[in-house]
């Protein structure tokens, strides 16, 4: 597993991100790191605390078969999902896009796009004043995003 | 007609990627572009001619998460 993020834990996201009080201050990737080892301890993850860019993508990426996108800027996502498509046509890619605010649950959706590039979330919900990101919209997203992950290495699994 | 999201939509000689992009309100830092199921490199955007028959899925990217 390999965990790339350049960021801090910040006390607001704690209300939705896998973090605990104790976190706030640490690299995202050391404290996901240190929480995923305690639920097993046996986990192969090395983590880059890197701003992800145009520029170093191609090297960062290059060893990966699935890749798992959970940013929060749109141009980033947008760049990312580029890079790797235009790169790593193998790669299977799952992205994220729309969760914010408490709308309806049952838009939360995986969307194909191609083979390898999947989208969830609802395509719209960004968040702004008073519609926030909140944590079971945005963890319904998370989900259809894991879920899609754990099918396709089942399948892979069984050679389909 | 080309098809756009799984819409047919009416084409427009000679319309380049970036023309339909830039009419349709969307901001290309922001979008990924699948045209005949390769995706399409921003660098082409604006040399990229919309051909009849041509499938396009625009992903739209919104903040969050």
């Amino acid at each position: 597993m390999h965990l790339i993020d350049f960021d801090r834990v910040d006390i607001a996201n704690l209300n939705r991100q896998q973090y605990l009080l104790h976190h706030v201050g640490m690299f995202k990737t050391d404290a996901l790191k240190e929480e995923l080892l305690d639920i097993n301890p046996y986990l192969d993850i090395h983590t880059d605390c890197i701003h992800v860019t145009e520029e170093n993508l191609l090297e960062l990426f290059a060893q990966e078969d699935i890749v798992c996108e959970a940013f929060d800027s749109p141009e980033a996502k947008a760049m990312l999902v580029n890079g790797i498509l235009e790169s790593f046509s193998d790669t299977f890619l799952v992205a994220a896009s729309g969760m914010a605010g408490y709308g309806d649950s049952n838009r939360i959706q995986t969307r194909r796009i191609t083979d390898h590039f999947y989208l969830c979330g609802d395509g719209s919900a960004e968040p702004g004043p008073g519609y926030g990101l909140m944590a079971p919209r945005v963890i319904l997203c998370a989900a259809h995003q894991a879920n899609l992950i754990v099918q396709y290495i089942c399948k892979a699994q069984k050679g389909e | 007609m080309i098809r756009i999201n799984g819409t047919l939509v009416e084409l427009t000689e000679g319309m380049t990627l970036q023309t339909y992009l830039d009419q349709n309100q969307y901001q290309s830092s922001r979008v990924a572009v699948e045209r005949n199921g390769t995706i399409v490199p921003r660098a082409q955007y604006g040399s990229i001619q919309l051909q009849e028959d041509d499938e396009l899925e625009i992903v739209d990217f919104v903040g969050g998460g």
